[in-house]
């Protein structure tokens, strides 16, 4: 006779509702945890750029912000904001080159393109982006201590494919992440741990994974250096797997709703705006139980994008972004939908601006959303004036409430250099140091 | 078209169509970015040149560098089901494949934690479920033989199954500790029947049963070329031929090595394509070859197209490929040209035809021909699955059906559009077909230069729309099916009047043949084709196909035999 306790059982037993968390801090009796302002980090990804400098950029002048078209749904926050102009994705330029490709695996590394690889476009073979993402690295420092050191959120498309442009998060050079794109999926990963019978399914798996590193041991010495860096990656993996099992259950301290079954989540339309505020809970009630400080969102995937027929449109968003100024009909259609991502974007700082931490604390003051795109000006499907914005600063790194330029252009290096630091890192670059080293001189 | 720079004007030149440019180009921006993928590649290409001519004969083995691949989702699915005769296809919810190249090899990236959850939550499900029937995995008796000679033994008969060869003694150990000792955190050992279940809970999860190493034997007198073992074989066979582990016949055939004879080798693989597993391989063929995956998540405009209608598309690609390839002549010329169908009443309306049944109260797929139906729909590319894989919502694209001719049945690549032009589907015009306004959007030459050698071949396919429904008229306009082949040699090249004539043409190509053959290749050795090292082995399967008047099972054995199949260099 057996006892068994799938995941699937456990959320069944939960009723799908309330979730169990163990807060790892909380357990190791680490008191000085539950006291110390955590940092937070968000990556909030839309696709296709923006529509700068006409509608996005906010206003030239004395570092004031005065907010444009594209930026208004965010006036509630706009004390939180640090809006950028002038930063280029000078990265990109180095490696395999190619629009959506090129700048997307540049955007959050700061690495180049790797010129061999997998695939082979424009007669010209490439791989994945150099190094790690920002995300990871700042996951790697703030990160070890929770069951999960980051999540991705994955909304529209194409985590059937894997692609240069599809993705955005590395673990390291030539290891993209694929996110969670089903929100019940994601509710059971992160959420459906607890139950009478925990311990013993823990030390199964437990014992399960201690035999799981023997076998990839063993594997090892017969195969060649590529494949054996691939299985170095799939033992990190299992690494990452266990060390969510050594948490013993602890009485509720935080909450989850379950998002329901979704059977179906590739779609524009309802499905489109289903998935993605399903992801935002999902994302905040795993912030605030501390299974995780770092997440991402992506709403699509660079090069593609949702139609949005709840606005009349009948192209998608990489359609419209192609749209320039002899096309002003598409040109207000593209606007539109950059409207809505930072109507979303607002929504979201609102409810990390109403959602506690275990301090009492709303989320929002330890955290910095990044929000970005993979190119500036859409239809000119450029890497200048990136449309990189900051909001919060985690606990007072830096002055909100601001608009800076940068001319001549920096690299957006230092941008991610200035994330980092106020992530806490002691860092002078991420990614290359080729166009200056150190954080963004004035924020 | 619009939003056109000087920048995307030279780049679209220079993609295909040398002859056409103007010299617009600006030097160091881009205007080496583009290949024609009718010439050669030149010197800075990543590809390496096509070796010099044939010195093939009595050449020394060439081999490329052997890839570590992990099973596909379709392959786990498969491999399960006939290790546990579990049907529940639980490998479906997993992360994407990765395809270099056509097909879903997962050859280069690494699985994270999230996959490695959900392969541990399957191995749960599957294992737990399997350990509920005991003696359909294990006839030993814990009373009679005792619990660890019977946990040992299952351990080597379901392992060999699993790891497709026998298991060395520190791997039975090592999973013998572990069935004993997964409970340990609470004082307790598993009962037997927990111990088999940790025992296939464990193996379904282990590296050496998701990947298929493959290490060979060093060739005498050779640096790094190895000859690939006899399970190793019989591993390339089986998922080859049958899309699963290879079953105990074939392991006990590689147990007394004769895989090592071709005749050995021929027989085994005669018996598995005789198998009705063979289908499931030639289905996840034909699926990928012809990039017929789109049609999973399509959403079409049509009311004549439902859920029962897209699985009764993808039914029918099941059967036909089944019906010509393992059931029928197997000929190439079949394969394009074949006027047999396999409708649902669903489908059947679709093509216009009376489906052979009670329509009323029958659902199955049943076989009908079309010729005098529709004559011109001849062969698996005017089927539901590729013509409605390969356009828009409400609309056919001639675009994506040439593109998908011109890459996968002639191997040639084409470009991807220039970054900054707008490169949606054009609207629907009334009064004008979509053939029409496609030639209006794409006659400039900085577009014409790629889409003269896609749409000509799209165009072919115009009387069947969005979701291949025949049609006369388009737009309240006539259909024009007459296109034109350009650049896939002097036996294909020139205009052709209609799609069974286009159909046919295609299937008495040269470079069609020579593509067929390399796809086979590149799926059977689970990368893409690599000049330097497959030349001379594609040189053989090629005479093989034609010798054989391009029978693709002759086709698939001679691929068996090549170099390509049999031998490996050891990567550093």
């Amino acid at each position: 006779m057996s006892l068994r306790w799938t995941r699937r059982a456990v959320l069944a037993r939960l009723g799908g509702g309330a979730a169990l968390w163990p807060l790892v801090p909380l357990l190791e009796g680490d008191a000085e945890a539950q006291t110390a302002p955590k940092k937070r980090l968000i990556v909030y990804f839309y696709p296709n750029g923006t529509n700068v400098p006409a509608n996005y950029i906010a206003q030239a002048g004395d570092g004031s912000l005065t907010l444009s078209r594209i930026l208004t749904p965010l006036a509630d926050h706009k004390q939180d904001l640090t809006v950028l102009e002038g930063i280029t994705n000078m990265a990109s330029e180095d490696g395999f080159k190619h629009g959506h490709i090129s700048y997307m695996g540049s955007m959050l590394t700061g690495m180049p393109i790797l010129t061999q690889g997998a695939f082979v476009e424009l007669g010209k073979q490439y791989g994945w982006a150099a190094g790690p993402s920002i995300d990871q690295i700042v996951a790697r420092q703030i990160g070890r201590d929770t069951a999960f050191p980051s999540l991705e959120f994955h909304v529209l498309g194409n985590s059937e494919e894997l692609k240069t442009q599809y993705r955005m998060c590395y673990r390291d050079s030539n290891q993209p992440i694929t996110g969670m794109q089903n929100p019940t999926q994601a509710f059971t990963r992160v959420f459906a741990v607890g139950g009478a019978q925990l311990a013993q399914l823990q030390g199964e798996r437990r014992s399960i994974i201690d035999y799981l590193k023997g076998d990839l041991a063993r594997l090892q010495t017969r195969i060649g250096a590529e494949d054996k860096a691939r299985l170095d990656g799939h033992l990190t993996g299992l690494r990452e797997v266990e060390s969510r099992l050594k948490a013993p259950v602890q009485p509720l301290t935080c909450s989850a709703t379950s998002p329901g079954t979704f059977t179906r989540v590739q779609g524009s339309g309802t499905i489109y705006q289903n998935v993605g505020k399903a992801h935002m809970d999902l994302m905040v009630s795993a912030l605030a139980c501390d299974a995780t400080r770092v997440a991402s969102l992506q709403w699509g995937a660079a090069g593609r994008g949702a139609t949005m027929s709840w606005l009349g449109h009948s192209k998608d968003e990489h359609g419209l972004s192609h749209a320039g100024p002899d096309a002003p009909a598409d040109v207000e259609q593209f606007i539109q939908t950059r409207v809505y991502h930072m109507s979303v974007l607002a929504s979201l700082i609102t409810k990390l601006k109403t959602t506690l931490d275990a301090n009492k604390k709303p989320l929002m003051d330890s955290t910095i959303i990044l929000a970005c795109s993979e190119h500036g000006t859409g239809y000119l499907h450029d890497n200048k004036n990136m449309p990189f914005l900051l909001v919060g600063s985690a606990g007072g790194a830096f002055k909100t409430g601001r608009y800076l330029k940068y001319s001549p252009a920096v690299s957006h290096n230092r941008m991610l250099v200035s994330v980092a630091r106020a992530m806490g890192l002691v860092v002078d670059k991420i990614g290359t140091d080729k166009y200056g080293a150190g954080g963004l001189p004035g924020l | 078209m619009r939003r056109l720079t000087t920048l995307g004007l030279a780049i679209a030149l220079a993609g295909c169509a040398g002859a056409i440019g103007d010299g617009q180009e600006e030097p160091g921006l881009g205007d080496d970015d583009y290949q024609d993928p009718l010439l050669p590649p030149g010197d800075d290409m990543m590809r390496p040149a096509p070796p010099p001519p044939p010195s093939c004969a009595g050449a020394a083995t060439t081999a490329a560098p052997l890839r570590l691949r992990r099973l596909n989702r379709t392959e786990y699915n498969n491999t399960v089901r006939d290790l546990l005769g579990d049907a529940t296809n639980p490998a479906n919810g997993f992360v994407a494949d990765e395809a270099v190249g056509a097909f879903a090899n997962n050859i280069v990236a690494t699985v994270g934690s999230y996959a490695l959850e959900q392969f541990q939550d399957a191995a749960e499900i599957v294992a737990t479920k399997a350990a509920t029937a005991l003696t359909k995995l294990t006839a030993c008796s814990p009373m009679i033989t005792g619990e660890d000679a019977c946990v040992t033994d299952f351990i080597r008969t379901f392992g060999r199954r699993a790891f497709r060869r026998p298991l060395v003694e520190a791997e039975v150990d090592a999973l013998a500790v572990l069935s004993k000792s997964a409970w340990k955190d609470v004082g307790r050992t598993p009962p037997f029947a927990d111990r088999i279940r940790i025992v296939v809970q464990a193996v379904l999860q282990s590296p050496t049963f998701l990947y298929r190493p493959e290490v060979g034997q060093l060739v005498a007198g050779t640096k790094d070329l190895v000859r690939l073992t006899d399970y190793e074989l019989a591993t390339r066979l089986s998922y080859l031929l049958g899309a699963t582990a290879p079953d105990t016949a074939l392991l006990d055939a590689a147990a007394a090595r004769t895989l090592t004879s071709a005749a050995g080798l021929e027989a085994q693989a005669t018996r598995l394509m005789g198998s009705a597993k063979f289908t499931d391989s030639l289905e996840s063929f034909h699926l990928q070859w012809l990039d017929l995956e789109p049609l999973v998540g399509a959403s079409k405009d049509s009311t004549e197209f439902n859920e029962p209608v897209r699985a009764a598309m993808f039914q029918e690609t099941r059967l036909f490929v089944d019906d010509v390839i393992r059931q029928g002549d197997a000929k190439l010329q079949t394969l394009l040209t074949s006027r047999t169908a396999f409708v649902t009443p669903g489908l059947a309306r679709v093509y216009r035809v009376t489906y052979p049944g009670n329509a009323a109260t029958e659902s199955a797929s049943k076989k009908v021909d079309l010729t005098t139906i529709d004559n011109q729909r001849a062969g698996i590319l005017t089927r539901g699955a590729f013509l409605s894989a390969q356009a828009h919502a409400a609309t056919s694209s001639p675009v994506f059906r040439g593109k998908t001719v011109r890459e996968r049945l002639l191997c040639q690549a084409m470009p991807p559009p220039p970054d900054d032009i707008d490169s949606s589907p054009p609207a629907p015009r009334p009064g004008a077909t979509t053939r029409e306004v496609l030639e209006a959007q794409t006659m400039a030459s900085s577009c014409s230069g790629c889409h003269r050698l896609m749409n000509p071949i799209g165009f072919g396919f115009e009387s069947y729309d969005a979701i291949g429904k025949l049609r006369t008229t388009d737009g309240g306009r006539p259909i024009n099916t007459n296109g034109e082949f350009l650049g896939g040699g002097a036996d294909l090249d020139g205009a052709f009047k209609g799609t069974a004539d286009m159909a046919n043409r295609l299937a008495n190509s040269e470079a069609v043949r020579s593509c067929v053959a390399d796809k086979w290749l590149e799926f059977a050795v689970g990368r893409p084709t690599i000049p330097t090292a497959d030349s001379c082995s594609l040189e053989k399967i090629k005479l093989g196909f034609a010798s054989s008047g391009h029978d693709i099972r002759k086709l698939i054995l001679a691929v068996i035999k090549s170099d390509a199949f049999l031998y490996g260099r050891r990567a550093p």
